[in-house]
């Protein structure tokens, strides 16, 4: 993967960014995820399962993420839980845009942008 | 499982029916376990909770549906939002470069400008001679267009192959904006030559269409296997290959195609917009993929448009020695001499002359910047 290839990716949507942040730690499932959001974002956003589930599908295709078969459990109504981890292309997709991000706070917060001073 | 929940839960299984069947086969379970989790998540915080969660899920759905079933399709890639935000831009650089050309032609040839034309005609303009600054930006923004067209097919060979033969590519690359066009034009006679399709008789015409289908067919092989990472841009530049290559022959008197079909009435009408938009969205995407690097889309554009004005200088000053030499019978005046081999011929060398002259200098400089690691490239590397 090329240097031009991960300038593509920023600007991620909200709900891509913090996919890849709630995987950051460790790897989850999909309601994990989901809850993981929410939690991380105050409950504003709050992803419905279509929208996760076609952002994963996504990340997966862009090789952001990776899905793990092998260790698949159950969920209590008996469907597999799949567990979704962090590539090292995904990590540093997620830099880049936490660099990129961090960069408009920090000129935000040079124009004295009420509520960041 | 109460009931509210049990029949949301079997409408949403119902609704996952409707994505593509390769999303179901692999997602499909999951996506229905988590819908289950969450509902009830909803639902022990009250009916209201669980309300507003179904009406979120259902307003979310068929948007996530459409955009799946489009991911489906590689043409559709244009619209992903990475792809998507460049091919605006694009958009307004084709528009603003596609309207100066109009204008120029309009006041120019004091007739149509090319957006009534078929797309076919986009680079033939040399019953257009002359000099004025008019004229001047009218080859420009061609030039540019053109430049962009291949400048966009070479970087994207070498941009996912960089280890490929690319003296290989670049005589692809070098003809392939310029042969097909200009094979086509041998398709309408008529426009050009004032020849009727008995003057040329069906059999050349037909043999003209095959040959001009194998070359599509050869360069459509070529890129679907040199493009696999560029699904958009393969996807359009075929299909643009394939509009200049079939809509004037629909629309052409000798194969009566339209006379057959009882269309002849909206021919023309079609030919011009469905041409126009394949073309533009051809070189939206073109340009779209060019801005990722404005400084290499500047450097390229510039290049492209002076090489252009050179390589058309230089092969009209010396058309008629060409012309003469290779066809010391021919009287160009009045072409009357002129059989259809000839023609044929004529049109190769044209071609091949234009190509050589503009394209093939045009690859190399491509060549040069794609090895050309700005520094602006290198940055983020250096943060992650």
């Amino acid at each position: 993967m090329t240097t031009d290839h991960l300038q593509t990716y920023p600007p991620l949507t909200e709900a891509t960014f913090l996919i890849l942040l709630s995987l950051a730690p460790c790897p989850k499932h999909g309601y994990a995820i989901a809850k993981d959001i929410q939690e991380l974002s105050n409950a504003r956003v709050i992803l419905s399962a279509s929208t996760l589930y076609t952002t994963l599908k996504r990340l997966l295709d862009d090789g952001l993420i990776e899905r793990s078969g092998d260790d698949a459990e159950l969920d209590e109504t008996g469907r597999p839980r799949k567990t979704y981890t962090l590539t090292d292309l995904g990590r540093r997709v997620l830099s880049l845009e936490t660099v990129r991000l961090d960069s408009l706070v920090a000129v935000a917060r040079l124009r004295g942008v009420v509520g960041l001073t | 499982m109460n009931n509210s929940l049990q029949w949301m839960s079997a409408l949403y299984g119902v609704l996952i029916g409707l994505y593509p069947r390769r999303f179901r086969q692999e997602f499909a379970d999951e996506l229905h376990g988590v819908f289950i989790a969450l509902a009830q998540d909803a639902a022990s915080a009250g009916p209201w909770a669980l309300l507003v969660f179904f009406l979120r899920e259902l307003r979310d759905f068929p948007i996530n549906l459409v955009r799946t079933h489009l991911e489906k399709n590689p043409m559709s890639q244009i619209f992903t939002v990475d792809s998507g935000r460049f091919m605006l831009r694009g958009v307004f650089a084709f528009v603003a470069l596609w309207t100066t050309y109009n204008v120029a032609f309009y006041i120019l040839m004091n007739n149509h400008g090319l957006f009534f034309l078929p797309a076919s005609f986009f680079l033939d303009y040399d019953q257009v001679r002359g000099s004025s600054a008019l004229l001047l930006l009218a080859v420009l923004s061609t030039s540019i267009i053109a430049a962009a067209i291949s400048g966009t097919s070479f970087s994207a060979i070498l941009g996912q192959r960089p280890r490929i033969h690319w003296l290989a590519t670049l005589a692809i690359v070098t003809f392939l904006p310029w042969f097909v066009p200009f094979v086509v034009s041998i398709l309408r006679p008529q426009m050009s030559l004032n020849r009727s399709s008995a003057e040329l008789g069906p059999d050349l015409i037909w043999i003209i269409t095959a040959s001009v289908l194998l070359l599509v067919l050869i360069f459509g092989i070529l890129m679907v296997m040199l493009l696999k990472e560029q699904p958009h841009f393969r996807w359009f530049t075929l299909a643009a290959m394939a509009v200049w290559v079939l809509l004037p022959m629909l629309s052409s008197e000798d194969f009566q195609i339209t006379s057959i079909l009882g269309i002849s009435h909206l021919t023309m009408q079609l030919q011009r917009t469905l041409s126009n938009l394949i073309l533009g969205a051809c070189l939206a995407g073109a340009f779209g993929t060019l801005l990722q690097n404005k400084r290499k889309m500047l450097l390229l554009m510039i290049i492209g448009g002076l090489l252009y004005v050179f390589a058309d200088y230089v092969f009209y000053q010396h058309h008629d020695w060409l012309m003469t030499t290779l066809f010391p019978t021919i009287d160009f005046a009045t072409y009357e001499n002129m059989t259809n081999a000839q023609f044929a011929m004529l049109e190769g060398v044209r071609s091949a002359s234009i190509g050589l002259l503009f394209g093939l200098p045009l690859a190399l400089v491509f060549v040069c910047l794609q090895k050309w690691k700005s520094p602006a490239a290198l940055q983020p590397a250096a943060q992650s």
